[in-house]
């Protein structure tokens, strides 16, 4: 789950549950808005907070993301038709991702789902879901709450996530399964998350306990807090799409400019051979895909932000996202291009060095191959069939 | 002991190409469409639509189902399943339409509406070439989106124009435009009858479009009186569907419809018995058809917000009238097989929507008037007449209350009254229907109706229900439209 587009004019931005002790360690005060939450762009420094997160462990304030519990005896029905989230096939204390499409197969946003009891269900969005969640909801026995403001959400990325949790007192139970538990007499939901290429953990816990988790993590392990200049170097490494960003929700978008799961990469998220989802059918029936959302590496020190995408002579693309990568020592983006390109040789035009272009080469994440599988089987099952 | 197999259990029938599921003439013209494309059909007769043989609402005095006359009746239908040689027959092809006013003038429009410079020039001489201008060149419109309306591809006419005919009121269209107020009276109550939003409001004007470019007994704009009104055309749509071999069933309900993976493949009954057919085409209301029969589950979000659009809560409610001698008023007298509409004065109207809109029922209403008897033999005692009367608008209420049918009860003398002037004392007795919900704004239920028609998702199935009809309910497009649409697909052999 990655945040989305941020609103920086955003005047009266709500502060979250963990804004107090976020804000204590923000010497910055670099803030933007999300979803109407007050968060932290840059604590301190972006190369320390990445450095953290990368490579040990830092505190991220997740209460921008939009949490909703369904309950009742539809829920799962409700999901399952909602989101592309395998809900059916969820133990208890399992999570699973998915997306969220519109009925023309394009991609509204993304979905985390957690099993939390036999009829329980938390679901994670990147947007506000309200209004489509209660549609969804419409004539079935299920009801939804938007718990965002009645918890704190705590993540902890990064590859010591697990230690730092467990040095907490906070046991996670396996690399898939969420665990609850009671933590100083607080009643914690943990659950296993990625963001982008690191892992982590997210403890979600009644705001008005916001603070004492928090403290009890900093004070067992000193952890250090990262932002979401941060977080984005880490989500385009793992080749996570950003909603806003890099591709623009179907509610919102102009004619034509809404993305198919596979045009952002993200098909292994819609099997359309999943039982039936909303939007699956226009999805499985939709035209071969016109563009991708790449990840490309640009050998320059500079985050080619808006730079333009060439094969030869011809404009094919954009870069929607971009940043420098410390671990890979060079630029990292994502490329809105045509698929037709897709086999050329290509090359960033940067705004601000007018007239030189450097070679752009497609890379290989997290999130690519899983795609590349994905594409694979689907393209075997499909001629094993003929 | 377990029983293992059962000896007798429910049937499963196979074979059949395509599965009909409702009892209305969409539903009829579906099949024998179907049928006569050469696909084994099952019609399977349930839910409303069916027309009851008449009925004696008081001593002596019978009335039929549903609408006595037909603004719109889909000739290519007729002449696809050859209804006239299957029984079809109008015992009046081309009504008068006699408008009273509110100040006790009345204009008798004739039959063929190209005809009417004469009768408006007898009301108001300087408006004659004005109406006669102004109803050729809306007719000319109209025509363009004949085939819009009836279910086909929106015109390609000028977007300046479609937006212009779209979007406008009725107020704004008529308002002003003759020297004479009570013509601008007369298409104001031609247009509101039967719609949801007030004349003021835009997006209405596309109704009296809608109400002009239908084509009834092969003359557009023309109002025709079917032979036995909506049973004469049900007769006829059998006849032609058992000539073609469509098999007609009648049950109480069906269970649901058989979906496999995207696509349908039957239908299953309360007993568990099936039939089993790639294609199904369903007449019933839009929820019965996706929510009871599909399940909602099974449905796009998006189109699942259509589906469950709620009704207006105006309506129109049909009253008979039981009239026990000759009307006084003369000119309303002079002859009874002829359409009688009442045109309300603006504030009267106006009135009628705002107490609508609070529940109550005022009077004056548009009211449309039919004398069955003048076309039917046999509904009244000699010298005696039935009315079959339309008053919009009214308030959408449930049956059983009392106050609402007391409040119809006094609006029906009025309108009675405002036609046939002291013609009142003779009503009788008086018959209220159920109301029925009135017609969202044109574009509005086109939108809905292709919504409805062409994305459910569900392969090989078809919707010709009350949603996917665009005026009145007799005209038969939505059958053919559904109809059409299912044997291509059957052609396509998509379903295979």
């Amino acid at each position: 789950m990655h945040f989305p587009q941020g609103d920086d004019d955003c005047k009266t931005p709500r502060p979250t549950p963990l804004y107090a002790a976020a804000a204590s360690q923000s010497t910055s005060n670099s803030w933007t808005a999300i979803n109407g939450w007050a968060a932290a762009r840059v604590y301190a420094k972006v190369e320390e907070e990445y450095r953290a997160a990368s490579e040990d462990a830092a505190l991220v304030d997740l209460g921008p993301l939009c949490r909703y519990t369904v309950r009742g005896f539809d829920a799962a029905k409700v999901l399952a038709r909602l989101t592309t989230t395998p809900v059916n096939e969820l133990s208890v204390a399992e999570s699973a991702r998915g997306l969220i499409l519109d009925a023309a197969g394009a991609v509204v946003d993304f979905a985390d789902l957690t099993r939390l009891s036999g009829d329980l269900y938390l679901l994670t969005t990147a947007t506000p879901a309200d209004r489509r969640l209660d549609l969804a909801a419409r004539g079935f026995e299920a009801s939804v709450s938007n718990v965002g403001a009645e918890v704190a959400a705590l993540g902890i990325v990064g590859p010591g996530a697990r230690d730092a949790a467990a040095a907490a007192g906070i046991d996670v139970l396996s690399a898939d399964a969420s665990a609850q538990g009671r933590v100083r007499g607080v009643e914690l939901a943990i659950r296993p998350i990625n963001f982008g290429a690191a892992p982590g953990v997210e403890i979600i816990y009644p705001a008005e306990d916001a603070l004492v988790i928090w403290e009890r993590l900093k004070r067992k392990r000193q952890l250090p807090v990262a932002g979401i200049d941060a977080l984005d170097i880490l989500r385009i490494e793992g080749g996570a799409p950003r909603p806003g960003v890099d591709f623009v929700s179907a509610d919102r978008a102009a004619a034509g400019a809404a993305r198919m799961p596979d045009e952002i990469g993200l098909p292994h998220l819609a099997p359309p051979n999943r039982a039936w989802f909303n939007g699956r059918r226009a999805m499985k029936n939709a035209a071969d895909p016109r563009r991708y959302l790449v990840v490309l590496t640009v050998d320059t020190d500079l985050a080619p932000v808006g730079a333009t995408i060439h094969a030869r002579a011809e404009i094919v693309g954009r870069v929607t996202s971009a940043a420098f990568s410390p671990r890979l020592r060079r630029a990292l983006c994502f490329a809105d291009i045509d698929a037709a390109a897709l086999d050329r040789p290509l090359e960033a035009a940067l705004p601000e060095a007018p007239g030189m272009r450097l070679p752009a080469r497609l890379h290989d994440t997290a999130e690519s191959r899983l795609a590349a599988a994905f594409r694979e089987t689907t393209r075997a099952a499909t001629e094993s069939r003929r | 002991m377990t029983e293992l197999r059962r000896k007798t259990g429910p049937k499963i029938e196979g074979g059949v190409d395509a599965v009909i599921i409702g009892a209305s003439v969409d539903a009829l013209a579906a099949a024998a469409i179907l049928a006569r494309g050469g696909l084994h059909v099952v019609l399977i007769e349930t839910g409303a639509g069916r027309f009851r043989e008449r009925a004696e609402f008081a001593p002596h005095y019978y009335a039929a189902d549903g609408d006595p006359i037909a603004t719109a009746l889909d000739q290519q239908t007729i002449d696809q399943l050859d209804l006239y040689r299957h029984g079809l027959a109008f015992a009046r092809r081309r009504l008068e339409t006699f408008v009273r006013f509110s100040d006790g003038a009345a204009l008798v429009l004739p039959g063929d509406p190209a005809f009417a410079h004469e009768a408006i020039a007898a009301m108001s001489e300087a408006d004659a070439d004005r109406f006669a201008d102004y109803a050729e060149a809306e007719r000319k419109t109209a025509r363009q989106f004949a085939a819009w309306f009836s279910g086909g591809a929106e015109p390609a006419i000028a977007p300046d124009l479609r937006t212009e005919k779209a979007a406008a009121s009725i107020e704004e269209a008529v308002t002003g435009r003759f020297l004479d107020a009570r013509i601008a009276d007369y298409l104001r109550a031609e247009a509101a009858l039967g719609a949801a939003s007030r004349p003021s409001e835009p997006f209405t004007y596309l109704a009296l479009l809608r109400r002009m470019a239908g084509d009834a007994a092969g003359l557009q704009g023309a109002v025709a009186a079917i032979e036995g009104g909506g049973r004469g055309l049900v007769q006829a749509l059998r006849r032609a569907g058992q000539a073609a071999g469509v098999g007609i069933r009648q049950t109480d309900r069906v269970k649901s419809v058989i979906v496999e993976f995207d696509r349908v493949a039957g239908v299953e009954f309360d007993d568990g018995g099936q039939i089993r057919a790639p294609i199904i085409i369903s007449a019933l209301p839009a929820r019965e058809t996706f929510f009871d029969l599909v399940g909602r589950a099974r449905l796009d979000i998006e189109f699942a917000r259509v589906v469950e659009t709620p009704s207006p809560a105006i309506a129109s409610v049909r009253v008979n009238l039981a009239i026990s001698g000759p009307l006084v008023d003369p000119h309303a007298a002079a002859a009874l097989d002829r359409r009688f509409l009442y045109a309300p004065a603006p504030i009267e109207l106006d009135r009628a929507f705002r107490l609508a809109g609070e529940g109550v029922c005022g009077a004056p209403l548009i009211a449309e008037l039919i004398f069955p008897s003048a076309l039917e033999a046999g509904l009244a005692p000699e010298g005696c007449a039935t009315a079959s009367l339309l008053l919009h608008p009214v308030a959408l209420r449930p049956p059983g209350d009392e106050r609402w049918r007391e409040s119809v009860d006094a609006a029906s003398r009025v309108a009675f009254g405002r036609i046939a002037p002291g013609s009142a004392s003779l009503i009788e007795a008086i018959d209220i229907g159920e109301p029925e919900a009135a017609a969202p704004p044109t574009l509005a239920a086109i939108e809905r109706r292709e919504i409805l028609t062409g994305a459910s998702g569900l392969e090989g199935y078809y919707f010709c229900g009350p949603e996917a009809l665009i005026g009145g309910p007799l005209s038969l497009a939505a059958g053919r439209r559904a109809g059409e649409r299912a044997l291509a697909f059957f052609k396509q052999g998509g379903f295979d």
